[in-house]
């Protein structure tokens, strides 16, 4: 039950990765010398960035993703990092926006903006429903 | 999953089947520090810093050796560059900096960069495309500086013009270059679409380590730590480190296949700077780049460059971290906040040791001043405030302690403690702390256990009247 849970949110999440991801770059908060030390990363979103967030910065410990199910997402190969990726870039943030010094170039690529969290929220939510749904004999196969 | 079952298999191995509390003697991790302060020219600062890095327990202080400042601007007549008596050279900053340290216990590390402009290569460009001394600094001009300086500590030189102050300390650290993997530190990376500089650099640190040898047979010769994060394409002006080990090893592709190489290269211990521009555990996006969990990348290269005789002495390289840091918030807006910088720190260091590196350098131990260039420009990084009260950092760096919840449960315990034996970790309960376990440092000082515990607890490590950092494990 929960494999299928996980590959149908897995599915979900590689749909809306467009073909030509936009790039952004992330450097150490407070970087002193943030043009060696920028991390260049794929993203589905264009212009936000969402690591200058609390969020963003400590994905790992208190990000969208836990570091065994990023460690996972990772062990799955380019479409696993990729998806790894785009969650821990996506997560909500709840802080004002990107200081200057920690997203340090973004590319002016447009992407699916905030519409793409709104769609792995309502798809996450589709799969759990599914998957319930499936649990209690209310859909057959 | 291969890396995940190879260190589950080390860590298994550690502890011991069953056991809580007990371990085998797990590797050593020793610790060091730099700050440009540790080389003031006013040795009244620097002595007072130098004693802040023994109270951070820093066992290694890496000092950097510039070598445009050391050697002359110009090349004059009669210039013996191998001799480390020669007057041209000055070296009185930097002889104080080496009997500070090894006064206060210290061993130093001597890190050389930046070329005089004499010792640069022939078709210079300007400043704006390679900045001063990163210009094809020629291989046997570097020897020859290698060979003075490693003469000089090598514990038998005294000082003709101060010869009442004895024999120089012996230095058994150097390491060769620094980010060579930059353009900001060697030019050039790329030669009409080709890379060029990992061979550029192999010959310096061969002439490098061959003249080091001569001058001092128990010195040890490290590689230029690179950069964590490259651009992997043609032509950009950082080199994916991963690209650069395999061209500097000649071992070609993702497969590793030695290639032809007539000069390899030859060095003692491997190194790299694991900067993350996120929390410790967390890796690099690019399989090429290395940041503090991706260590294995890179041991890798050199296992099977050893293995194929493309490093020598074809042996076991230890391998270090000698640039990690992350600014904290105070002082700098955009740094991260005392607490997390603290827990940072004391995580790195695991996630690093966990790996099989030997060796840390934090960096720096001191706030650098914003001035005018402001925060962005400058790093906040340090163990201390500039005015020299301790940060949480330092806490987490002189009795480094990490809690996690392993897959079964299980509650895994590491740390560094303040000297070997036993010691205990505590819990925290309504009415103060408990003790949880007793494991015991090695002669090494780490100390690795595991316990059963459920539950969302807050630990703590403590030894004498000494007490780590608290560390908070989730439930299961």
């Amino acid at each position: 039950m929960r494999k299928t849970t996980t590959l149908a949110l897995l599915l979900v999440l590689a749909m809306p990765l467009p073909a030509g991801a936009a790039v952004r770059v992330v450097a150490p908060p407070g970087n002193a010398e943030a043009d060696q030390y920028y991390q260049t990363l794929p993203s589905p979103t264009g212009p936000r960035a969402p690591d200058a967030t609390k969020k963003a910065r400590d994905a790992v410990r208190d990000g969208a993703l836990t570091e065994a199910t990023e460690q996972g997402l990772r062990q799955r190969g380019p479409t696993g990092l990729a998806l790894a990726t785009a969650v821990a870039q996506t997560a909500p943030t709840g802080e004002p926006g990107p200081s200057p010094a920690f997203a340090v170039r973004i590319s002016d690529e447009q992407g699916l903006g905030y519409l793409f969290p709104l769609i792995l929220a309502v798809a996450a939510a589709a799969a759990i429903a599914f998957a319930v749904a499936r649990r209690r004999g209310l859909v057959t196969r | 999953m291969k890396r995940a079952a190879v260190v589950l298999a080390f860590v298994g191995l550690a502890l011991g089947a069953g056991s809580a509390g007990a371990a085998a003697t797990p590797h050593n991790l020793k610790l060091g520090v730099t700050d440009p302060v540790l080389t003031a020219s006013d040795p009244a600062l620097r002595d007072e810093w130098m004693a802040r890095a023994v109270s951070a327990r820093a066992g290694l202080v890496l000092l950097g050796v510039d070598w445009s400042r050391v050697a002359p601007a110009r090349r004059p007549t009669g210039f013996v560059a191998a001799d480390p008596a020669d007057p041209a050279y000055r070296w009185e900053t930097l002889d104080g900096a080496v009997r500070s340290a090894v006064a206060q216990g210290m061993q130093p590390l001597l890190a050389i960069d930046v070329a005089p402009a004499w010792a640069e290569g022939s078709n210079r460009p300007s400043l704006a495309v390679a900045p001063a001394g990163t210009w094809q600094p020629q291989p046997a001009e570097l020897g020859r500086f290698a060979e003075a300086l490693a003469a000089r500590y090598s514990g038998r030189f005294v000082d003709p013009v101060n010869p009442a102050a004895g024999p120089l300390p012996r230095v058994r650290y150097f390491q060769i270059w620094a980010e060579e993997n930059l353009s900001v530190h060697l030019n050039p990376l790329w030669e009409g679409g080709k890379l060029v500089a990992p061979q550029h650099y192999r010959e310096m640190l061969n002439a490098a380590y061959a003249a080091i040898h001569r001058a001092n047979s128990r010195a040890r010769v490290i590689v230029g730590g690179l950069a964590p994060y490259g651009d992997a394409k043609a032509g950009g002006s950082r080199i994916p480190p991963v690209w650069f080990w395999r061209s500097l090893l000649c071992l070609r592709g993702a497969r590793l296949r030695p290639l032809a190489c007539p000069q390899p290269a030859h060095f003692d211990i491997g190194a790299h700077n694991p900067i993350n521009v996120w929390a410790p555990s967390r890796g690099a996006v690019s399989p090429l780049d290395v940041s503090t969990p991706d260590i294995g990348r890179l041991t890798k290269i050199i296992k099977k460059a050893v293995a194929s005789r493309r490093a020598l002495p074809a042996k076991h390289k230890p391998f270090w971290a000698t640039e990690l840091w992350w600014d904290s918030n105070p002082p700098d807006p955009q740094g991260i906040p005392l607490g997390r910088h603290a827990r940072f720190v004391a995580k790195s260091l695991f996630v690093l040791w966990r790996q099989g590196v030997s060796a840390v350098i934090w960096w720096y131990l001191r706030d650098q001043s914003p001035g005018t260039a402001g925060f962005p420009a400058t790093q906040q990084s340090g163990l201390f405030f500039r005015e020299g009260q301790p940060k949480p950092a330092l806490r987490a760096f002189r009795f480094p302690f990490v809690a996690s919840r392993g897959k079964h449960g299980q509650v895994l315990l590491w740390g560094k403690a303040p000297s070997p034996g036993r010691l205990i970790v505590e819990r925290r309960r309504r009415r103060g702390w408990a003790p949880l376990a007793h494991p015991v440092a090695s002669s090494g000082r780490i100390f690795l256990a595991r316990v059963d515990a459920a539950g969302g607890l807050l630990l703590r490590a403590r030894q004498g009247g000494e007490r780590s950092l608290s560390w908070r494990v989730r439930r299961r």
